[in-house]
């Protein structure tokens, strides 16, 4: 069971995954923004700053909408992993898209979308248990417990 | 090392070890919200950066900000970094 956690004034649920560009030799960790509304997972300027993402190396070419239009975004090839602590391991190996640099969207969040939800059946209750996910499917399953 | 075509295994590395790591992260991302009212009340709209349970340092802009966690030495990767603004602005994403 993976445990996300739900904002205490925006009330939004993020999750805490490590994410591997392997071409680029970045990895770190982020707090992702669930967004069922999102048909993929997408790094954002903040993420991608503080990761030391060099932007001039970023490769792919495609067109991301949102409410505030179309942006354009670079695709890389990235691992996602996620943890039960102490328990298992889930890693997604997938295609990412990585918004170009703007400042003012320096405060949004980084996205987890479909990509990686639509393996995952989430319980969803801020009043009560929280965010909860169960793992339907996932490219690689690592066992913490064993020796 | 271009890692482009590794495998899961070769690209996470020691499992056990970012387990342990991402834990601590979590942690530290809890503290976004649990410690909520207290930061927006010594951080307005200022730029924070938690690590190892604490606020290691703050500014005024994300630029600032990565050359203080820079100077003190701490793993950009591993630090949980926020905007604390008690206007959120209102996502439609």
């Amino acid at each position: 069971m993976l445990i996300g956690r739900f904002g205490r004034t925006s009330h939004r649920p993020y999750i805490a995954g490590r994410l591997f560009l392997p071409r680029l030799n970045v990895a770190g960790d982020i707090s992702f923004l669930l967004d069922t509304g999102a048909d993929s997972s997408i790094i954002m300027p903040v993420d991608g700053r503080r990761l030391g993402i060099q932007y001039d190396q970023l490769q792919g070419d495609r067109e991301c909408g949102g409410i505030g239009g179309t942006v354009h975004c670079y695709v890389e090839r990235a691992v996602l992993v996620f943890n039960d602590p102490g328990v298992e391991l889930y890693a997604y190996d997938l295609e990412i898209d990585v918004m170009q640099y703007d400042p003012e969207m320096e405060d949004v969040p980084s996205l987890l979308g479909r990509d990686v939800i639509d393996r995952w059946r989430i319980t969803y209750d801020p009043q009560g248990v929280g965010l909860k996910v169960k793992v339907r499917s996932a490219d690689r399953i690592f066992d913490l417990r064993s020796a | 090392m271009n890692k482009s075509n590794a495998t899961i295994e070769e690209i996470i590395g020691d499992p056990k070890q970012l387990d342990v790591e991402l834990q601590a992260f979590q942690k530290d991302s809890i503290i976004l919200s649990s410690r909520r009212v207290s930061l927006i009340a010594k951080y307005p709209k200022r730029w924070i950066a938690v690590y190892d349970g604490d606020v290691k340092t703050d500014a005024r802009s994300l630029r600032q900000l990565l050359a203080n966690i820079d100077t003190l030495g701490l793993p950009r990767e591993r630090v949980v970094i926020r905007l604390i603004d008690r206007n959120l602005r209102r996502m439609i994403l």
